[in-house]
């Protein structure tokens, strides 16, 4: 029997091998050349995670032009971040771990503000947080094309109703399609508390969304 | 699993993802009650809405209004920083050096107390008792002429007296008396005048007290053939006289 003397002989070692040594193209490599001040890695990085960070912030808080800033801003703290980065989970965790923190104090802010609906608002089923109700709108549509536009639109806001702890796992998953292992990274909770939290939220969204089902 | 109601199909609905087949008896349970069967349709139709809500893009200029920002952060930063050390070391220097003033002034006012206090007493120079004076009144001398004024404080030294004699800096180096020369003696050994008449020169060292010593060497003086005795006059008349 062959004695597995190094680390690389393990049949695993592939996977215990930091993704920046193997592909000079991943993110770890690119953040790794922005350390040393590449300018054009970080531009790369930026050009790959642009449209996610904006979308996921804009699906957030429902603001474009806010969310283009937060987006942003995340870029600048991972750009002023980039010494203290460690390479323990993917960068799209640490990405999206800035954006979703960004997106909750921006709408903890506007809690603050009062910069609520003045539609009323609804008990959670939970009896947590209030969740503000959206009644359909029952004019009638002319178009099939019209009639996705304002079904997405009535979906993006019934999802910004939804209470942030409830919001971020929802998008996270059924937007952007991330994992529940990733997901769990990003918000620092648990696998199951991630799960229950992102069926809270479908249950609350179809009740929404009656109208338009 | 065992008897599936509609609470626990209602959660499995909930928690599938898109694309996931419920369990065989939530599939048998939701084929069987129509509001579940509903509820499962509602979901799919929101998880379809809801995944192809697409990504909302950044807009064009978003690189470049990064780097601008970017740089303008960095530099507001770094100015930012040099403005905070410039001001910490500022408030810095100015602190240390009240500190220090302050530091200063308190030992020099605790000082100057201490030092009154333990400044040393005026000594007193007692005037020597006749018996051993080392300057005895020549005869046929005016009394006290060469006699050392004895100083006697009587009163405690003004401190402008006390700071000249520090100022000065002369110290009382001797620690043997003086030889004493009495009168008598003059007389009845008048060979034995205690005058070191010997060819080697007299060398004399000073101290200022400062640490700096000086020495001054006095060649030998000649006294001739003069008598010093036959004559009525003593040498020390001599001295008070100036003739030396």
């Amino acid at each position: 029997m062959d004695t597995i003397s190094t680390i690389e002989n393990l049949p695993f070692a592939a996977a215990l091998r930091p993704e920046a040594i193997t592909d000079p193209t991943s993110d770890h490599a690119l953040l790794e050349a922005t350390r040393i001040g590449d300018e054009d890695a970080f531009a790369e990085l930026v050009s790959r995670y642009r449209n996610q960070i904006t979308s996921y912030i804009y699906r957030m808080t429902s603001d474009y032009d806010g969310a283009v800033d937060l987006a942003q801003e995340t870029f600048v703290r991972v750009y002023r971040a980039a010494d203290r980065y460690q390479t323990n989970y993917a960068f799209s965790t640490y990405i999206y771990r800035i954006a979703t923190n960004l997106a909750i104090s921006e709408l903890r802010k506007r809690k603050r503000r009062k910069l609520v609906s003045l539609t009323g608002f609804y008990q959670s089923r939970d009896g947590g947080e209030p969740i503000e109700f959206n009644p359909a709108d029952d004019k009638p549509l002319p178009d099939v094309e019209l009639v996705d536009t304002e079904r997405r639109q009535a979906v993006q806001r019934a999802i910004s109703t939804l209470p942030e702890k409830y919001r971020a796992p929802l998008i996270l998953r059924d937007v952007e399609g991330r994992s529940y292992e990733e997901i769990s990274r990003i918000l620092e909770t648990s696998e199951g508390t991630v799960k229950s939290r992102i069926s809270r939220a479908r249950g609350f969204l179809r009740e929404k969304m009656t109208a338009y089902l | 699993m065992g008897t599936m109601n509609c609470q626990n199909v209602r959660r499995a609905i909930e928690a599938a993802d898109r694309g996931d087949l419920l369990s065989v008896a939530a599939a048998e349970h939701i084929r069987g009650c129509a509001v579940c069967e509903k509820l499962n349709d509602e979901h799919l139709k929101l998880r379809d809405i809801v995944a192809n809500l697409g990504t909302v893009k950044a807009p064009e200029d978003f690189d470049f209004r990064l780097r601008a920002r970017l740089a303008r952060e960095g530099t507001a930063g770094a100015r930012t920083g040099l403005n905070k050390f410039a001001f910490g070391f500022r408030s810095l220097a100015f602190a240390s050096l009240m500190v220090v003033f302050a530091g200063t002034m308190l030992v020099m006012s605790l000082r100057s107390p201490q030092q009154i206090a333990n400044m040393p007493e005026q000594p007193t120079i007692e005037a020597p008792v006749a018996a051993a004076s080392p300057f005895q009144p020549p005869i046929g001398s005016p009394a006290g002429a060469t006699t050392p004024v004895a100083v006697t404080a009587d009163r405690p030294p003004r401190r402008s007296e006390n700071s000249k004699r520090e100022r000065t800096g002369s110290r009382d180096m001797a620690s043997t008396r003086a030889p004493v020369v009495r009168t008598s003696d003059l007389t009845a050994h008048a060979t034995d005048f205690p005058i070191d008449a010997s060819p080697k020169a007299v060398k004399v060292s000073m101290d200022d007290g400062r640490g700096s010593s000086r020495t001054i060497s006095v060649p030998t003086v000649s006294f001739g053939s003069q008598r010093v005795l036959s004559q009525s006059n003593s040498p020390l008349v001599a001295s008070a006289r100036g003739a030396w």
